[in-house]
């Protein structure tokens, strides 16, 4: 119990320094998902804002890993899913708190859109190739370390034990093929964030398979079981630096959404937009386009029956 | 690699969506830019890309096929015509271009535009019918 526990730790570690690092990664006329005049970010009421921002998500995962610490030393479970709560809606909260603060400063955004007449081309000429060869070796790994599930012990954390068993696996490859065909084309974070998604997929299906042939190898020793679960958080943890650092770089005020339409900062939700997947307003990654069917089809499908059906087996196991 | 042809749209003009979209395939088409043969995007795609409704973009497809710079068939990409020349129109409808021109260039004008930079614009556009 203790050493997922500990992961779990070292992930509100890493959720809060994420979060905390994050609005200093976006557009420069966006901040806290509103759009600003150019050099907004600089000025005393955005550092401000910044601030308190920073001290909140501080003080939630402070609150976290007291819950965590909790767990370890009373053994009640609760205390982890109070911990993870208080992370999911501190983070969420404290982002809307930072985002009215940041609306009084709000300008229109651009209502110029550009697009490319060519039917095919979006600057990812190959994506289809690189999908699959992503995909090649996760499903061969997926396969073989499924059919050796049982060899895994549980000082092997977070990725591996989300990772092979199928649910987040499907989840990466449908989102993926989202991406390609649900989202804008010609945006330079496109490329950025297919890349970090792919070298997701690849830690998640490799890495369990690379660890079941060590353990093979040295069957007794827990170090290795640690140092791999602690190796594969750094690599993750490098692969959103790497994107965030190469986002704001390539970020532009590009981002042409209007601002009403992103509810608390960060779920986006425009009845006129046909894309499926817009992408997020600082950071990395997609929002779905919540008036769109089909995103509550897919949410439903592969995280609400999921976890509906988890709360019903504990409740029956009570 | 050729950079793609660009199509720019402004929500906020008083021209509609679909008339811009209309506007630019018929000029890139003009110019050259667009050949013959070219593949455009679907209706969805290019809906998606400029983050504006389906039907706005079907119709301004459905304009272009109609005035016959594109042809749009169930189930098959959208393709730029081998456009047939049509006749020359009369004097009358001549007439009503030159009008237009010279509205255009009064709102040039308008804008601050010199004379001189106009005329060098209308050259360079009158040269590049010439290619």
């Amino acid at each position: 119990m203790i050493y997922p526990i500990i992961s779990y730790s070292l992930v509100f570690i890493l959720v809060g320094g994420v979060q905390a690092a994050l609005p200093a990664y976006g557009g420069r006329t966006i901040f806290f998902s509103v759009t600003v005049p150019e050099r907004f970010r600089e000025t005393a009421e955005a550092r401000s804002i910044l601030r308190g921002f920073r001290r909140l998500i501080l003080l939630w995962t402070i609150a976290a890993e007291a819950l965590a610490l909790a767990t370890i030393y009373t053994g009640v479970p609760w205390f982890l899913l109070a911990a993870i709560l208080v992370v999911g809606a501190g983070t969420v909260g404290a982002y809307a708190r930072a985002r009215k603060q940041t609306r009084q400063f709000s300008v229109a955004p651009s209502a110029e859109r550009t697009a490319s007449l060519a039917a095919q081309s979006d600057g990812l000429r190959g994506s289809y190739f690189i999908l699959a060869a992503a995909a090649a070796p996760f499903i061969a790994a997926a396969l073989f370390a499924g059919s050796r599930w049982d060899q895994i012990s549980d000082t092997v954390a977070l990725s591996t034990a989300f990772g092979v068993s199928g649910s987040v696996d499907v989840v990466l490859l449908l989102l993926a093929l989202a991406i390609l065909h649900g989202s804008r084309r010609g945006s330079p974070m496109r490329s950025v964030n297919l890349t970090v998604l792919v070298a997701f997929m690849l830690v998640n299906s490799v890495a369990p398979a690379t660890f079941i042939a060590l353990q093979w190898m040295k069957p007794s020793e827990q170090f290795w079981g640690q140092a791999f679960s602690f190796g594969e958080l750094l690599f993750l943890a490098g692969m959103i630096v790497w994107g965030l650092r190469k986002g704001s770089q390539l970020r532009h005020s590009r981002d042409t959404t209007p601002d009403e339409c992103w509810k608390l900062g960060q779920f986006y939700y425009n009845p006129q937009d046909p894309a499926l997947l817009v992408e997020h307003r600082i950071g990395l990654g997609y929002s779905p386009n919540f008036a769109r069917p089909l995103s509550w089809i897919a949410i439903t499908a592969l995280f609400v029956l999921p976890v509906l059906a988890i709360v019903c087996l504990v409740i029956a196991n009570m | 690699m050729p950079a793609s042809p660009q199509i720019r749209i402004d929500l906020a003009s008083a021209t509609p969506v679909y008339r811009q979209i209309v506007d630019q395939v018929r000029t890139r088409t003009v110019e050259g830019v667009l050949r013959a043969g070219d593949v455009l995007p679907s209706v969805r795609r290019l809906a998606i890309d400029l983050g504006i409704h389906f039907n706005t973009v079907a119709e301004a497809y459905r304009t272009l096929a109609d005035e016959g710079w594109i042809e749009v068939a169930h189930g098959r990409p959208a393709r730029v015509c081998n456009r047939n020349m049509p006749a020359p129109p009369e004097a009358a409808e001549v007439e009503n271009f030159r009008q237009r021109l010279r509205h255009l260039i009064a709102e040039m004008r308008a804008q601050g535009l010199s004379p001189a930079r106009i005329s060098r614009e209308l050259l360079a556009l009158a040269e590049g019918l010439k290619r």
